[in-house]
């Protein structure tokens, strides 16, 4: 028996039937966090984004073009909820003093929070790994790198999204895709070497 | 940097990037490995972009299920909107983003809601129209009144006067041993003259039949042409001297009324093909089909009445005596009988 395709599986879910939309759960969760948790720089965020997508594709499945395919649609909206979340987090500057700190912490990571600052200014006081290192310079570099060009690479490098889908999802030209990604990588490599810069 | 150097870079991305074919890939390689400073740059654009696997993502445990749980209890909350997505997917409509889709309990919402808006509304809107025209038409009685006593002032103290005929009648009448006497061709001296600025005046906006003499009209004729040229009435005036403004500076005098809305006397359609025309006490028709009459006393006093009986004594402003049939030659039995003709 083959395994039903994304839009077959939407198809169902409209029809009623309760397990296809979990099956569409199931098969994409791990890879929209992923790209929501680097899209974004936070995991607590991409999971409350993560969440409200696949609501808005319970609650709007009737809105999708059956013509076009599930997955691109699927990140177009996950694309866009990020945005606007980063948006309205930038107009409100203020956060929670036990918020988390965008872009510093992980999974798997011990959370840091302003109250971690404020107790020790002297930061992490378990000595980095060089991998590690690494890692932090990768996720700082990442999040501070314009939205449009970060997206871009996201997409490309890390879900190898072919240019044309990628295109979709974003709502740009084709040609915009590609010299995003090389502004991308450019912007990458020259904010990275400075980082490194930095810390020796 | 050139176009063929720039296309290489595009390649050679997309070679770092798995997005070639295999025989792309044998390609790219061949010319990266045929050129010391092309295979620097692809050594580098490698290195780069392996740096990028650094950043390792781990999606939490059970996240699929967690997802599920989210949107089974906000479902939940909101058990309507998925009913109108199935609904909306089962009848084959398309509900365009956040868009809606009417079904019939909606329109009998609205429609239920413009119902009650209108009947709340309306009448809202009527009264205040109402309101509305019922000042501005004694707004315009003013007018007449105060150019009325400047007539007055500059003709010896004489209301606006064109004259007595005796055994005249004030309405049109079909007998021609009766001559036709029109009550309204005193005040339209008042145009004549000057002391109003435009015919408009003697339209009450409440007037739906209202229609002004025109310019070129106002030139030829010595009376209102038609009884919609004019919504108002006025002091009975066939008197052998006129009335003097003095006589209704003191005394009951002060008491008459001068001018008020359209005497009912008339039917609406226009002059009686028979007489007598029967009457009863009645207000004019102009406001709300009887709702009363706006007037102006000699001393100034004005407002909007209820009933005709406003006169001295509390005499019927609209009929001589208490008459009930006219013939059209009737004529106020005292001083103190107040009759505005139609």
């Amino acid at each position: 028996m083959s395994t039903p395709t994304d839009e077959q599986l939407l198809a169902e879910h409209l029809a009623g039937k309760p397990e296809p939309f979990a099956t569409l759960v199931h098969r994409y969760s791990d890879e929209l966090f992923r790209f929501l948790a680097r899209f974004t720089g936070n995991a607590a965020m991409a999971e409350d984004l993560i969440q409200e997508v696949f609501l808005q594709i319970h609650q709007s499945g009737a809105s999708f073009d059956t013509s076009r395919r599930f997955k691109p649609w699927l990140f177009t909206i996950a694309a866009n909820k990020a945005r606007d979340l980063l948006r309205s987090k930038r107009r409100r500057p203020e956060m929670p003093l036990d918020a988390e700190v965008a872009g510093v912490s992980g999974e798997g990571e011990e959370k840091r929070t302003f109250l971690d600052f404020l107790a020790d200014e002297s930061q992490s006081p378990v000595a980095a790994s060089s991998l590690e290192e690494q890692r932090e310079n990768v996720r700082r570099v990442l999040s501070e790198m314009p939205e449009r060009l970060r997206e871009v690479l996201v997409l490309s490098y890390y879900h190898g999204f072919p240019y044309k889908e990628i295109a979709e999802i974003l709502g740009v030209p084709l040609g915009t895709v590609k010299s995003r990604l090389h502004s991308a990588i450019e912007h990458f490599g020259r904010s990275y070497r400075a980082a490194v810069k930095e810390r020796v | 940097m050139g176009e063929r150097s720039k296309s290489f870079d595009d390649r050679l991305l997309d070679l770092h990037l798995n997005r070639l074919s295999a025989e792309e890939t044998e390609q790219v390689e061949q010319e990266v490995a045929g050129a010391p400073e092309t295979a620097g740059r692809s050594r580098a654009l490698r290195d780069l972009l392996k740096l990028l696997d650094a950043n390792e993502v781990q999606p939490p445990a059970n996240l699929a299920d967690r997802i599920l749980a989210h949107v089974e209890r906000r479902e939940r909350a909101i058990p309507f909107s998925r009913e109108r997505e199935r609904t909306a997917a089962r009848s084959g409509d398309r509900v365009a983003g956040r868009g809606y889709s009417f079904g019939w309990r909606d329109l009998a919402a609205a429609a239920a809601c413009l119902v009650l808006f209108f009947s709340v509304a309306i009448p809202g809107f009527n009264k205040a129209r109402s309101v509305s025209q019922r000042t501005r038409c004694l707004d315009n009685q003013q007018m007449i009144s105060s150019a009325m006593t400047s007539y007055g002032q500059a003709n010896a103290g004489y209301l606006p006067y064109s004259g007595y005929i005796p055994g005249a009648s004030w309405l049109p009448t079909n007998d021609p041993q009766v001559p036709f006497a029109s009550n309204t061709q005193h005040v339209f001296r008042l145009i004549k003259q000057g002391y109003l600025p435009n015919v408009q005046v003697f339209i009450c906006p409440a007037d739906r039949n209202g229609r002004p003499l025109t310019a070129r009209d106002l030139q030829a004729l010595q009376d209102f042409a038609h009884r919609n040229n004019n919504s108002y009435s006025f002091l009975f005036m066939n008197r052998p001297q006129g009335v003097r403004l003095e006589s209704l500076q003191s005394g009951p005098g002060r008491q008459t009324v001068v001018i008020a809305d359209r005497n009912p006397l008339l039917p609406p359609s226009g002059v009686p093909t028979t007489m007598p025309v029967q009457a009863v006490s009645a207000n004019s028709m102009l406001h709300d089909r009887g709702a009363g009459q706006n007037a102006i006393y000699a001393d100034g006093y004005s407002g909007f009445f209820t009933r005709p009986t406003i006169g001295v004594d509390a005499d019927d402003i609209y009929r001589v005596g208490s008459f009930n049939s006219y013939k059209g030659t009737e004529a106020p039995l005292a001083p103190t009988d107040t009759f505005l003709p139609p």
